[in-house]
């Protein structure tokens, strides 16, 4: 136990926030009229798509950064923004599925929204793949930015299809405030907070991974290139 | 809120709680393994900065030998 606090103490500090918001978001918010207790589904889903688009930006600008200025940094920044961020969409496509099933009683329907976001998830699993192929790191680095720019289009589509389109999702904010009563309003933005804090975590943690990965490359290549003459 | 609504929320939290204490050990894990490969790194790089020294020094001490005959030396070959 004193090992586990001795160096990386820091990644321990956001799990005591994301159980408060937790705690918030099953017991200490109240039932909705409507739909009951399982309204709750909506503040891991809001939540997970605010990292999201969070993430997928991140991605984007690293892979313009890294398309002006062709450095490994730039690289690293867009390959582990875009890998948590397909994690944090594919939390908002089971959560979605969930609360639909309860709100609408249909798992899945060929709504906007859901289809840009089913879009979003399967682009970035194409780039996900893409980084997994190939060994070349130029070639890879270049058209996985490329990939990650034409995806991030769909970013802001998906947020304003509900605006744009006719659709069933619900529109939490408008441009006259947030449609949502104060007191779930505060589990809401807790949790957008304390997954926020997981994906700074998650970043660093997994940054610091790939550095130490392409160390191993960049050693073997050297070592290759001796032997190689 | 019923209270077996209450206990299905408690359980839930729980459930959650427990898959998030998951998700930080595996981040813990990711940051032991980063660790391990930076020190394997740097060990091997120190044992590959020794190796092509130790090489090029029994290169000089084996110099090439020429092909020689005892009491006759290269001029009468």
């Amino acid at each position: 136990m004193k090992r586990l606090f001795a160096k990386d103490w820091w990644i321990w500090v956001v799990l005591p926030v994301m159980l408060v918001a937790l705690y918030y978001d099953f017991i200490g918010s109240p039932n909705d009229v409507q739909l009951g207790a399982s309204a709750r589904i909506l503040y891991f889903h809001i939540g997970s798509a605010a990292v999201a688009g969070i993430a997928f930006t991140v991605t984007a600008i690293a892979s313009i950064g890294y398309l002006i200025q062709r450095t490994v940094a730039w690289d690293i920044w867009a390959a582990a923004s875009a890998e948590i961020g397909t994690v944090f969409t594919t939390m908002i496509l089971v959560s979605g599925t969930i609360w639909g099933r309860v709100a609408w009683g249909a798992w899945w329907t060929w709504d906007p929204r859901l289809t840009a976001t089913l879009i979003l998830w399967v682009i970035f699993a194409g780039y996900l793949l893409l980084r997994e192929w190939s060994d070349n790191f130029e070639r890879r680095a270049t058209y996985s930015a490329i990939i990650a720019l034409i995806a991030y289009i769909d970013v802001p589509i998906d947020y304003m299809t509900i605006r744009w389109w006719r659709s069933i999702h619900p529109v939490i904010f408008t441009n006259q405030g947030i449609n949502m009563p104060v007191s779930m309003q505060i589990p809401m933005f807790l949790s957008m907070g304390a997954m926020t804090l997981v994906f700074i975590v998650w970043m660093a943690v997994r940054m610091r991974l790939m550095r130490a990965e392409l160390g191993v490359v960049d050693l073997k290549n050297a070592i290759r290139s001796h032997i190689e003459g | 809120m019923t209270p077996l609504q209450h206990e299905y929320l408690l359980a839930l939290f729980g459930a959650y709680t427990g898959l998030f204490i998951i998700m930080f050990g595996f981040m813990y894990r990711m940051l032991q393994k980063s660790r391990k490969l930076d020190h394997d790194v740097k060990l091997l790089k120190e044992e590959w900065i020794e190796q092509p020294e130790a090489l090029s020094e029994q290169g000089e001490a084996n110099s090439a030998v020429m092909p020689t005959v005892r009491g006759q030396g290269m001029q009468d070959a």
